[in-house]
């Protein structure tokens, strides 16, 4: 019979071991946390604007009006456009729903994935902002960015309605719109937005 | 009421070898389960590249588009993932440590893929799947790494970046116990379900260690059946020929025993026609072949003498007799030769009880073989004893002749065996007999080119 001899391994290898070890959590970690940075880090504008006169959006005088700005193919607004449908279902009629999508040069934006995922929510409106005129008067730089107002065009809301860039899931953003459109009331106007550019930087 | 309790002695061997078996199994499962992972780990690598790049290619901002984020993190970060696992799944299969990490690895792709899907709750089974998986190595050591991992990840997250993991901004500090109490949940039954498994592979392992020694033990039956069946196979094929021996010595015997007087009468009859024919004057063709008569006749008498004192094994009439008078005497018998006989026996060695007659055919037989097997230019053969008091004696016959091959030494006291062109092969044969009559033993030694040494052991009285 052959006894099984089992070989501890030696301190050197131990410690090279550990430190291999240390090294390529350190790493991991490091690359996770500059993912995290920027999947957390928001973009630009969401000051909360009364509706502007020079809009030619229809606003709807007998309930609340919500208007989503997005970037035909921003990746990060699919997570943002999920949400949305999320907040139509669950408040349906309270808010009349545009949609209004950036116009690209030579881009048909009305074939782009999130235009066909846009019109396919049931009472949301999608629209083509040809000259970028109803982002610029709405203040609106930033893809995802959601502005909510009442009957009288007052600005109640303004803001993100996911967590970080493409990242689905409960948020605060999402949150408060709802408890606006259910109670009229919310901790908070604002959140941040994640998503991309609607212009050129 | 007493319980009576059966213990059963464990074969230490037995133990060891299923204490070996049980290493040899934990070990080929964990290099199995390295490889599977080593699979697993480069198929999620392979996914989450194109999930990267299909899901999310590009970053926008207006009509400018980069490469995502999500691409490089699935490149980069996920070949960082990779590199440890499966350079120790490829350096160092079946270590603990290779294990232990490539836990971490798998865990690590849960937080990675859940990124790179945008947080989609159906990612977080990933969490729970792996989990499984990590069992695949049955050590729960390695399924609390996993744990850690998970839980850390959660703690740090929850610290720097809440909202991605409870969704909330300001969550109490304990919320990632909670999340952590799920994974916790299932690790209850992994780890109770790995403590099982390593146990039936324990008794798995005793039970092929009994296995292992039963079979031993009956090969080792078998081998011992089959020694002793040979052995019984020569004994009855020595008991054939003795059978066969002894009858041709009844023959012989009885042949010359009725050859020995008309023998003799031929040999007085040829003396006498010697003395009246052979003398001076004689046709020397006559004298010549008289001699030829008289020596071949000698030579007969030898034989038949030889044959008789082999068949009929007389028990030694033993006999205080000095030794060094036996071996003079017997030396003086020897025909005379180109060799020198030193009779080395002390006058003061103690006196043996042996049987006279027959000590001296011995000597004779012993000296005259080792007188003939001297090469022609002469040599030299010494009888000296030692022994006597409280000891046996000891007598020896060197020689410092050709010395006998290892397959002649073998049979050289066997009846009938012998290297001489005109020998009966009987004379060792006798010799041997002639000293277990007396008790004792004889014994030789020889190399080639050195000579040979027999030796008597006779006991003392």
């Amino acid at each position: 019979m052959d006894d099984g001899v089992a070989i501890a391994p030696q301190p050197v290898a131990r410690s090279w071991g550990a430190i291999a070890v240390a090294a390529w959590l350190a790493i991991v970690c490091g690359a996770f946390v500059l993912l995290v940075r920027y999947k957390s880090t928001p973009g630009e504008g969401g000051a909360r604007v009364d509706w502007p006169m020079q809009s030619r959006l229809p606003r709807a005088s007998d309930r609340f009006t919500l208007i989503m700005f997005a970037h035909p193919f921003c990746p990060c607004t699919r997570a943002s456009m999920n949400q949305l449908d999320e907040l139509v279902g669950r408040t349906r009629g309270r808010a009349r729903v545009l949609v209004v999508f950036t116009k690209l040069d030579g881009e048909d934006v009305t074939e782009s994935a999130l235009w066909k995922r846009a019109a396919k929510i049931e009472g949301v409106t999608a629209l083509v902002d040809a000259d970028g005129s109803e982002a610029a008067a709405f203040d609106s730089k930033t893809s995802g960015h959601v502005v909510l107002f009442d009957r009288e065009g007052r600005n109640v809301f303004s803001g993100g309605i996911t967590s970080a860039r493409g990242h689905e899931g409960d948020n605060p953003g999402s949150q408060r719109v709802l408890s606006l459109l259910t109670n009229g009331s919310a901790e908070l106007a604002t959140s941040p937005i994640f998503g991309c550019a609607l212009q050129d930087e | 009421m007493t319980a009576a309790t059966t213990e059963t002695a464990v074969d230490p061997k037995v133990q060891r070898r299923a204490e070996a078996l049980f290493d040899g199994y934990r070990d080929d499962l964990a290099r199995r389960t390295d490889r599977f992972f080593a699979a697993l780990l480069l198929g999620e690598w392979i996914f989450a590249i194109v999930l990267a790049v299909v899901y999310s290619p590009y970053a926008w901002a207006g009509k400018t588009r980069t490469l995502h984020v999500h691409v490089y993190a699935a490149v980069l970060l996920g070949g960082a993932i990779n590199a440890l696992p499966l350079l120790l799944a490829w350096r160092k299969p079946g270590a603990p440590l290779t294990r232990h990490v490539i836990a971490a690895g798998q865990m690590l792709w849960s937080a990675l893929l859940i990124h790179l899907s945008g947080g989609r709750i159906e990612t977080h089974f990933h969490v729970f799947g792996s989990l499984a998986f990590v069992a695949f190595y049955r050590d729960w050591k390695v399924i609390v790494s996993a744990t850690v991992v998970v839980a850390g990840d959660h703690f740090i997250r929850g610290v720097l970046w809440p909202e991605s993991v409870y969704g909330i901004v300001n969550p109490e500090w304990w919320r990632f116990l909670e999340h952590a109490f799920w994974v916790v949940f299932e690790d209850t039954f992994l780890v109770l379900a790995c403590v099982a498994m390593v146990n039936e592979m324990h008794q798995r392992a005793e039970q092929q260690a009994e296995v292992e020694a039963l079979s031993e033990r009956e090969k080792q039956k078998s081998v011992d059946l089959d020694e002793a069946l040979t052995k019984l196979k020569r004994s009855q094929e020595t008991l054939v020929r003795t059978e066969k021996l002894a009858a041709v010595g009844q023959l012989a015997a009885s042949v010359g025993h009725e050859l020995r007087n008309p023998l003799f009468a031929i040999r007085n009859a040829n003396t006498f026609i010697t003395k009246k024919v052979g003398g001076d004057g004689a046709d020397p063709k006559v004298a010549q072949f008289l001699q030829l008569i008289e020596r071949e006749l000698g030579a007969c008498t030898k034989i038949i003498s030889d044959l008789l004192d082999f068949a009929r094994e007389r028990a030694p009439n033993a006999r205080p007799c000095p030794l060094r008078a036996l071996v003079d005497e017997a030396v003086g018998l020897v025909p005379p030769a180109n060799v020198k006989i030193v009779n080395a026996v002390s006058d003061e060695l103690p006196v043996p009880c042996i049987d006279k007659d027959q000590f001296r055919q011995v000597l004779i037989n012993l000296v005259q073989n080792a007188v003939e097997a001297m090469p022609e230019g002469g040599g030299e053969v010494t009888v000296a004893a030692e022994g006597g008091a409280d000891r046996p004696f000891r007598i020896s016959i060197v020689d410092n002749g050709p010395g006998m091959p290892a397959d002649v030494v073998e049979k050289v006291f066997e009846p009938l065996f012998t290297t001489k062109t005109k020998g009966t092969g009987l004379g060792l044969a006798i010799v041997s007999n002639m000293i277990k009559g007396h008790g004792g033993a004889i014994r030789v030694e020889s190399e080639l080119g050195r000579g040979s040494r027999f030796e008597i052991e006779l006991p003392n009285g």
